[in-house]
């Protein structure tokens, strides 16, 4: 019974106030599971906000899981300007790099060695399985809003353009990945936690790095890369936001999505809308980039964390293999598998992950996102160093950080990832 | 009686190398971890060129990852994994394991 007509039009209003009101609010950072979406801080936009989409390869790629975004490469001097699409977006590397057939009519200059003018700047990027080799030029690099001049960056030789032969050195790495088709894109836009790809082991006058060389028209010998001539990541380049990046892919079904839109921010704590929220910061090894992952009662030392990967691979022998039709490094278990681990950073802090391994030779090929994609990796017990790789399932539904070494980004100092 | 010996080779990128050889002589077993791959032309020798075949297998399940890469074979297996500044790996030749050697025990 109400005792006061003013108490009543009071009380009606506060429980107004409280039903109502939006989803998201307008300050608080995405908690896990919500994912991009029209409540994302990112759907707004902004200079240092990007879209990124899992689709369909340029070609017809049939790769599922690869994350792409667009990246405008200009000459210095002349202003010509590429426009190129389904740029993988790469937390697990450092530094643009873009096939040169995707190139071809940009009059890029290769880097001159400056021990000798007559020579240019080449580089082999190592991979687990191979290498990807070609020139290096310095160019503008403009994503979305921002852009950075004068950016280092590995013209992949994809079409024979670059004449001299790749080196024994190089080719013995493995295979050569120099074409669209082994990277299922155009290139790759590494905005991992180093500076720069190699780092100070490339830059030491003792260092026979096989990683950089300096090229004739017809020789290529290993060569010095000063650290301000390597490639380097382009968002530590850019004039702001240059502490780092955010990725945030929507949760999607567990069956998967044709395809799924997300976004790239650059920037943390740099911004209003690039905070870091409530996520929790695991440093890396400032060497490696690796964090520890407790997974199944063991403790390995090289977890990461990949957009460029598009499975979660680990080490269990009790998780069957798919067929080679399927590719016998995914899993294949008969029911999908709901499981755990913990990420720990150097700083000692952790974060427990949930996921599920489904049966990758039962998903629905017209699906692109896959969130539930598992697969093998190395077992090399002796050495307690096995790893983790967190590749792309573990974006969907999270809003995750990368921060560059040495740079403070959100109150904490990178290398580190966040979510 | 020794099993196996064993030999660590140090790059100058700081990647070590260890192979592992048998009584007599024949290298049976490597592994690697460092910030570089290993030179594996020089150390599969004339494995390296079935690697590669092996490899060339199975490269399009791998577009869109490119941290690690298993080959297993009668003859070979390659396990390799890692990206830029921390790789691992293994490889061996099961047939040349000498006996009483567990592959996955080597120190």
């Amino acid at each position: 019974m109400l005792r006061d007509c003013r108490c009543a039009i009071w009380l009606a209003a506060l429980i107004l106030a409280a039903c109502g009101g939006g989803g998201g609010g307008g300050d608080s950072a995405q908690s896990a599971g919500s994912g991009a979406s029209a409540d994302s801080l990112y759907a707004a936009g902004g200079a240092n906000v990007v879209a990124i989409t899992v689709g369909p390869g340029p070609g017809g790629s049939s790769t599922f899981n690869i994350p792409y975004t667009s990246v405008t490469v200009c000459t210095t001097g002349t202003g010509s300007c590429v426009t190129v699409d389904h740029v993988l977006v790469d937390t697990g590397s450092t530094g643009l790099r873009l096939m040169a057939s995707v190139l071809a009519g940009l009059p890029l200059t290769p880097q001159a060695d400056p021990n000798n003018s007559a020579n240019v700047i080449a580089e082999c990027l190592p991979f687990a399985d191979g290498y990807a080799w070609g020139v290096v030029a310095n160019a503008a690099v403009s994503i979305g809003g921002e852009s950075a001049s004068d950016v280092p960056i590995h013209v992949i030789d994809d079409n024979g353009s670059f004449a001299p032969s790749v080196p024994a050195s190089c080719s013995a790495y493995g295979a050569s990945l120099n074409s669209v088709s082994a990277f299922g894109a155009n290139g790759v836009l590494g905005i991992g936690l180093f500076s720069q790809d190699c780092g100070t082991y490339c830059a030491q006058s003792n260092g026979n790095s096989d990683w950089y060389y300096s090229c004739s028209s017809t020789h290529c010998a290993a060569a010095i890369e000063p650290l301000d001539s390597q490639v380097t990541n382009p968002v530590a380049l850019l004039p702001n936001d240059n502490n780092g990046v955010i990725i945030q892919l929507p949760s999607i079904a567990a069956s998967g999505a044709a395809t799924a839109s997300g976004y790239l921010v650059f920037g943390i704590g740099t911004q209003s809308n690039n905070g870091l929220g409530s996520a929790t910061v695991l440093t890396v090894d400032p060497e490696t980039g690796d964090f520890t992952t407790i997974y199944g009662g063991h403790t390995l030392n090289g977890g990461f964390i990949d957009s460029g990967s598009n499975g979660l691979f680990f080490t269990d022998s009790t998780i069957p293999d798919c067929p080679s039709s399927v590719g016998a490094e995914f899993y294949c278990p008969a029911s999908t598998l709901d499981l755990t681990a913990s990420d720990q950073g150097q700083n000692g802090n952790t974060s427990t992950v949930s996921f599920q391994i489904a049966n990758l030779s039962a998903r629905n090929t017209a699906n692109f996102a896959l969130n539930d994609v598992g697969g093998t990796a190395s077992t090399i017990t002796w050495l307690g160093t096995d790893y983790f790789d967190w590749g792309l399932p573990f974006f969907y539904g999270r809003t995750v950080y990368t921060a560059i070494e040495a740079h403070v980004a959100g109150g904490a100092t990178g290398p580190y990832f966040a979510f | 009686m020794q099993q196996y010996a064993m030999h660590v080779i140090s790059a100058a990128s700081g990647t070590i190398v260890r192979e592992y050889a048998s009584p007599d002589d024949k290298v049976f077993a490597i592994t690697w971890q460092g910030p570089t791959p290993p030179d594996l032309r020089t150390l599969l020798g004339e494995y390296f060129t079935p690697y590669l075949n092996a490899a060339a297998s199975t490269a399009q399940t791998r577009a869109g990852s490119h941290r690690q890469l298993s080959v297993s074979q009668p003859d070979l297996v390659v396990q390799a994994a890692g990206h830029a500044r921390s790789f691992r790996g293994r490889a061996f030749v099961p047939s040349l394991i000498p006996a009483g050697v567990l592959i996955d025990a080597l120190p």
